[in-house]
């Protein structure tokens, strides 16, 4: 596969056209195209959710909730219960003071009433210990026989057609399949022997399976998104093992992905309020544009200078406008001051730009550009939604694979557009960027629109199959699982409570009880 | 042979599976689950805890009204307290279900406002662009930086509207409310369950003896003592573990 060298303009802070490296690299061999190759390299690496996530002040937080997500349903519900249960029931019955021995009550009378509340609240844990147990502990194997029966087509064949997983298959299935796979080839994850024996070793080798086993989980889903993105591609329909999904169904699939596309351009789209500021943020930059210029050039690398440098910059401005520059540049974090500084000479230039370029600044020409972006963006987002298919009862294969052609149409720019450029650079709905493919041009957005559709197409099957699991996780639970918790308690609990509180079961008391036995 | 058996089994899993699955409520909760996840997911949970106690409650009503080894005066309190804790459970958990949800996202923004402000988002905006810059890589477009933080914010949400709204269900409402809801209720009742039985009789409801005293009559020992004298000497324990059949003790 070729892939054509791609570079677009990029206005760098100090106001010099760099030639910017885009997304879609080539892999030619040039010094240039070298650099395209680590970028993308670099790309792979930069995983942006983690970034992100190490970046919000309630970052542990959010790690645990992340954890809990697992538990989200029928298991979480379980846990939650059994902490109420095992935790806070205990003590609200043992403490009750609603319970109370009657007025005027001997010493020994109150001391049977306290040890009744006990004896019962000591039910509780019990109770929340067995649900655990049996309720949580039958998830996983209801787990591995819907897992099989939902995403192995030999057995998903019998299932209802939005919930056969088999062509997009599940996570928790295809990690079962690559760790069968890897076992099979002998890849194993060290055991605590070898950590014993050679803990760095071990520790090596763990990472090396964990990699391996990462890469060949998201292979697995990739290869499946791929194969269903071809056959709509091909075929124009969904192949779900010898069934094929209905017309009306891939054509709502399809309006799904076209309003993501939406939702995207309607974000680049600046509303009134939005306006507004940015009319104002313009006119401060644009008419002190020399003095901040000035103020800016060659500001030292190190934050430790910086700050001196600006609090020095501060104290002699005379310009109140500029002042006020500074003072936003002050009040951002020490790390983040320099790149505070190049995105205010970015946004100048950028401005500059919109008008036109260097010196030609007007407030009026700067709020026509801007209506002459909403302008683009608003006749992107009619397109868009005239490809939406209305009528989706009576929709063919055809229309469908009409509105995809059009869609893919709408959503592709013309690189040499300035202005289409400016506002729709860099936005994964929107492309520009053509490759070569076995000697002809491509858009490589054609790939991407398909393999969304395949990925709205994974989403609608998973979150089908979700509700069917969990009808089934309830259903075993209030018919199977919970007679039997409520079994075992009944047979538990006694028999605990004698061995371990024969005072508080009145067996010291009562010898007859004890002689009887719990049932 | 064993592989033939473990098919059949689960082949013939598979089509009641299938049936199951292909049946009208099944397909009308996927389409819930496909429009909104974790509304659906959490709906269900919630349904399922419900349905969990409303069987517990119909168990135990049912058992502690059929079991003649507790005393006829006691069977009644028994009785009442197991409905009127099930009804008082149910009803409390929705209530208290649907109240949290209005509350636990203002709640989320409080605890996480300052994950989320302008300020933060701005920030880490910059960071993210100067970061890519740092390893050669296209900065990315304000809006996509956002959408990440704002799916993540997401995430975090739905996760902490699960957790709190169930946790005012089942910890709140369940353990705390109604423990102390049903006992008074419970002996109101028994004694609408007393009178309604003298009236078949054709009795008339005695007076209270006990005026003022607030206290349950189960509790208090009261009736214990009546029961004590009637059954003197009789093992009472059945092994039962129904909270209010150790009252026959």
């Amino acid at each position: 596969m070729k892939v054509e060298k791609t570079t677009t303009n990029y206005v760098s802070s100090n106001g010099v056209k760099a030639p910017r490296v885009r997304r879609t690299p080539s892999f030619k061999g040039s010094p240039v195209q070298q650099v395209a190759t680590e970028a993308v390299k670099a790309a792979e690496k930069f995983d942006m959710e983690k970034t992100i996530l190490n970046l919000l002040p309630a970052k542990k937080a959010f790690e645990i909730m992340d954890k809990f997500k697992a538990f989200q349903g029928e298991a979480g519900g379980i846990l939650i219960t059994a902490l109420g249960t095992g935790i806070v029931a205990p003590i609200v019955i043992g403490t009750n003071p609603l319970v109370k021995a009657k007025p005027g009550a001997t010493e020994e009378e109150k001391q049977e009433v306290k040890n009744k509340k006990w004896y019962t609240a000591w039910r509780q844990p019990i109770s929340a210990i067995l649900a655990i147990f049996f309720q949580l502990g039958a998830q996983k194997p209801i787990d591995k026989v819907l897992d099989k029966v939902y995403n192995d087509p030999k057995y998903s064949q019998y299932v209802d057609l939005y919930k056969d997983q088999s062509a997009v298959r599940g996570e928790s299935y295809v990690k079962k399949l690559v760790k069968a796979d890897m076992d099979k080839k002998s890849m194993r994850k060290s055991t605590l022997f070898d950590y014993i024996k050679d803990y760095k070793g071990a520790k090596a080798r763990n990472k090396k399976y964990n990699e391996a086993f990462k890469e060949a989980v998201a292979n697995a889903m990739n290869s499946d998104i791929e194969k269903v993105a071809q056959t709509i591609r091909q075929e124009g329909v969904i192949k779900v093992g010898e069934r094929v999904i209905d017309n009306p169904t891939l054509a709502e699939l399809l309006n799904r992905t076209i309003d993501d596309s939406l939702a995207v351009a309607r974000k680049l789209r600046i509303n009134e309020k939005s306006l507004a500021h940015y009319t104002n943020k313009a006119e401060l930059l644009m008419m002190n544009e020399e003095r901040i210029r000035e103020v800016f050039k060659n500001v030292p690398q190190d934050s430790a200078s910086l700050e001196t440098y600006l609090k020095k910059a501060l104290a002699n401005e005379q310009n109140k406008e500029v002042q006020e520059i500074i003072n936003d540049v002050l009040k951002k974090p020490k790390d983040m001051r320099l790149s505070r500084i190049e995105r205010t000479l970015e946004r100048i230039d950028y401005i500059a730009d919109m008008c036109g370029g260097k010196g030609k600044y007007t407030p009026d020409k700067y709020l026509q550009a801007m209506s002459e972006r909403n302008g683009v963006l608003d006749n992107i987002i009619t397109k868009l939604n005239l490809n939406k298919i209305k009528d989706l009862k009576n929709v063919t294969k055809e229309q469908i694979q009409d509105a995809i052609s059009q869609f893919i149409k709408n959503s592709t720019f013309d690189k040499n557009n300035e202005l289409y450029n400016s506002i729709l650079h860099d936005t994964q709905a929107f492309d520009c960027v053509k490759k070569m493919e076995d000697g002809k041009l491509v858009n490589p957005l054609e790939e991407k629109v398909y393999k969304d559709i395949a990925k709205a197409y994974k989403k609608f099957v998973s979150n089908n199959y979700k509700a069917v699991n969990q009808l089934t996780k309830v259903m075993v639970g209030v018919g199977i699982t919970l007679p039997i918790t409520c079994t075992a308690l009944n047979i538990i609990y006694p028999r605990f409570m004698a061995l371990v509180f024969p005072e508080m079961s009145g067996i010291k008391k009562s010898p007859k009880v004890e002689e009887g036995g719990a049932k | 042979m064993n592989v033939g058996i473990v098919d059949s089994a689960m082949t013939a899993t598979a089509k009641t599976l299938g049936a199951f699955s292909k049946w009208k409520p099944v397909r009308a909760l996927g389409k819930q689950f496909d429009k909104d996840l974790g509304t659906a997911l959490a709906w269900t949970t919630v349904g399922s805890i419900v349905a969990k106690d409303g069987v517990g409650c119909a168990m135990y009503v049912y058992q502690s009204k059929h079991n003649k080894e507790i005393p006829d005066d006691r069977r009644r309190f028994v009785t009442a307290t197991d409905l009127t804790n099930g009804v008082l459970m149910i009803v409390a958990q929705i209530a208290l279900y649907m109240g949290m949800r209005k509350f636990s996202e203002p709640i989320f923004n409080k605890v996480f406002k300052k994950s989320f402000n302008d300020e933060t988002m701005r920030n880490i905006v910059s960071i993210v662009r100067k970061l890519q810059k740092s390893m050669g890589v296209d900065p990315s477009r304000k809006i996509e930086i956002i959408d990440k933080i704002n799916k993540l914010r997401q995430n975090g949400l739905d996760i902490f509207k699960f957790v709190l709204d169930l946790a005012a269900a089942t910890i709140v409402a369940k353990r705390i409310v109604v423990p102390f809801v049903a006992i008074p209720l419970a002996s109101r009742l028994e004694k609408k369950m007393l009178a309604d039985e003298m009236k078949a009789k054709g009795l008339t409801p005695a007076e209270d003896e006990n005026k003022g005293d607030k206290s349950t009559p189960s509790m208090t020992g009261k009736v214990e003592e009546k029961v004590a004298k009637v059954e003197e000497g009789k093992n009472l324990d059945t092994g039962s573990t129904n909270l209010l059949s150790k009252y026959k003790n």
